[in-house]
């Protein structure tokens, strides 16, 4: 079974409803010919319906297809590690990261510089030349913070295809539980809300503002996961209508958690989105966290600069 | 292989106390039943009738527990037998059920089982039946009567269902 095999399982609910159906009431003095006629029929309709039922999810998107992007930002990340604080600070997926040793040509530009003076000198030291491994750092924090969303939609994505087949399974194991003379009762455990829990940590106090929106997706999450009431729902009925039924609602209850967490993701991103713009749109160029002001030098032409600046060329 | 399956080739045993019957079940409601030699030559027809009981209630009971743990195993314990009652229907399915009289016999009425619940059994053994029959006989007829009763019951609980939730199928 599995989600691979979601069409097939469905298909195999199709059969086994209509089976079981075929024999649930039976001609009586009490049940006329017609009404087992008509049960038979209402039975065969939905049953028939089911597969279009599961068909909307073999659309679902492949989680393999986020690893190239995640592997991306991992590159990123890379590059942007200081060595200060070399492991991921939101992923739980995460690694260490280790120091980029190209960055450590900033610390040899302090001393390139050190003759120079005036004010294009001491805005390139203060505007630029300080705040480099701050800015550095975040910059680190935000690839990482992406990096998380992506896994995050990677997780809830392999969780809905995993919970979707778990509804398919559980309906055709009722089903075929239906024989005896008991009445029974299939559990279904959502994971997709827990699914971005296992993907990320919770945000420590020391993290940056951007950052604790995409933190907050994850504390959310194991507020309603509560770390023992996944939330659950439950395949039963008498007869295979209701089975069908209750399959059916456990199907609209996935699609609405789908949702829920997808917002969640969606609304962490955009929290960091609107913090970055915050932060870059400050007139002030100290309060800019994630990109220091591009140094006028690096525009400079020979004809640009005086000779005394110490710039030769 | 599923539930279908581990259901329909499940074989249960048991055995009566005194050890002079043993009973199988095979499936969902095929019978075996067998003697240790030498009873069924000595045996009173108290006795018959008492061990064929016993044998049958631990049959029954063990064949539940079967069922049920290959329900569990097959849905990884998601599957709950006789989960608890959500609303009254629920719960007046379980206490007719618990007193529904199932009844066998073999077709020449000479053995009859009834069974309450299937918790509470009974056996009755014409008069002399012991003493005109060959053990072979004697066992198929129980057979036959025990294969009859587990029919019973599920027709029993057919209408007991339809009874108590056929408001809630609307195929009308």
């Amino acid at each position: 079974m599995g989600f691979e095999n979601l069409m097939q399982t469905a298909a195999a609910i199709r059969s086994k409803a209509i089976e079981i159906g075929k024999n649930e009431i039976q001609e009586s003095d009490e049940i006329p010919k017609e009404w087992v006629e008509a049960w038979r029929a209402d039975v065969e309709r939905k049953a028939n319906a089911v597969a279009g039922k599961f068909q909307p999810f073999t659309e679902l998107p492949d989680p393999a297809k986020f690893n190239g992007a995640i592997a991306e930002l991992q590159r990123v990340m890379g590059k942007l590690s200081s060595g200060q604080d070399t492991s991921d600070p939101i992923s739980r997926n995460g690694r260490v990261y280790p120091a980029n040793v190209a960055m450590t040509k900033m610390d040899s530009v302090k001393g390139d510089v050190q003759g120079w003076s005036g004010r294009a000198a001491q805005e390139f030291i203060t505007k630029f030349l300080t705040p480099f491994p701050a800015v550095m750092h975040n910059q680190f924090l935000l690839v990482a913070a992406l990096k998380a969303a992506l896994e995050a939609e990677q997780a809830m994505w392999k969780a809905s295809r995993e919970d979707i087949a778990s509804i398919a399974e559980a309906t055709l194991k009722y089903l075929e539980s239906m024989r005896g003379c008991s009445k029974n009762q299939a559990v279904i455990v959502f994971t997709v809300i827990a699914s971005i829990c296992a993907v990320l940590t919770s945000s420590g106090g020391a993290l940056p503002i951007a950052i604790t929106a995409i933190g907050a997706v994850a504390s959310a999450g194991a507020d309603i996961v509560g770390l023992e009431s996944a939330p659950k729902t439950q395949i039963d009925g008498m007869y295979v209508v209701m089975v069908l039924a209750s399959m059916e609602k456990a199907i609209n209850q996935l699609v609405e958690k789908i949702m829920y967490t997808e917002n969640r993701i969606k609304s962490a991103v955009a929290n960091i989105s609107d913090q970055i713009h915050s932060a870059q749109s400050s007139s002030n160029p100290d309060q800019h966290s994630f990109c220091a002001r591009r140094p006028s030098l690096a525009d400079a032409s020979r004809g640009s600069i005086r000779h005394d600046l110490g710039y030769t060329g | 292989m599923g539930i279908s399956e581990r259901v329909d080739s499940m074989v249960v045993r048991a055995t009566s106390p005194n050890g002079s019957i043993t009973a199988t079940v095979r499936g969902m409601d095929s019978i075996e039943i067998a003697f240790m030699p030498g009873f069924y030559q000595r045996a009173t027809p108290q006795e018959m009738e008492t061990q064929l009981a016993q044998v049958a209630r631990v049959l029954w009971a063990n064949r539940m527990r079967e069922y049920e743990a290959i329900l569990n195993e097959e849905s990884d314990g998601n599957l709950i037998v006789d989960a608890p009652a959500s609303d009254r229907r629920d719960e007046q399915f379980y206490e007719q059920r618990d007193n529904v009289v199932a009844e066998g016999s073999s077709p020449d009425g000479r053995v009859r089982v009834t069974a309450r619940g299937m918790r509470d059994w009974s056996v009755h053994i014409a008069p002399g039946a012991i003493d005109q029959m060959r053990e072979d006989e004697m066992t198929y007829a129980a057979v036959q009567a025990a294969e009859a009763l587990i029919r019973d019951q599920m027709t029993k609980i057919t209408e007991l269902k339809f009874s108590i939730y056929q408001d809630e199928v609307d195929f009308r």
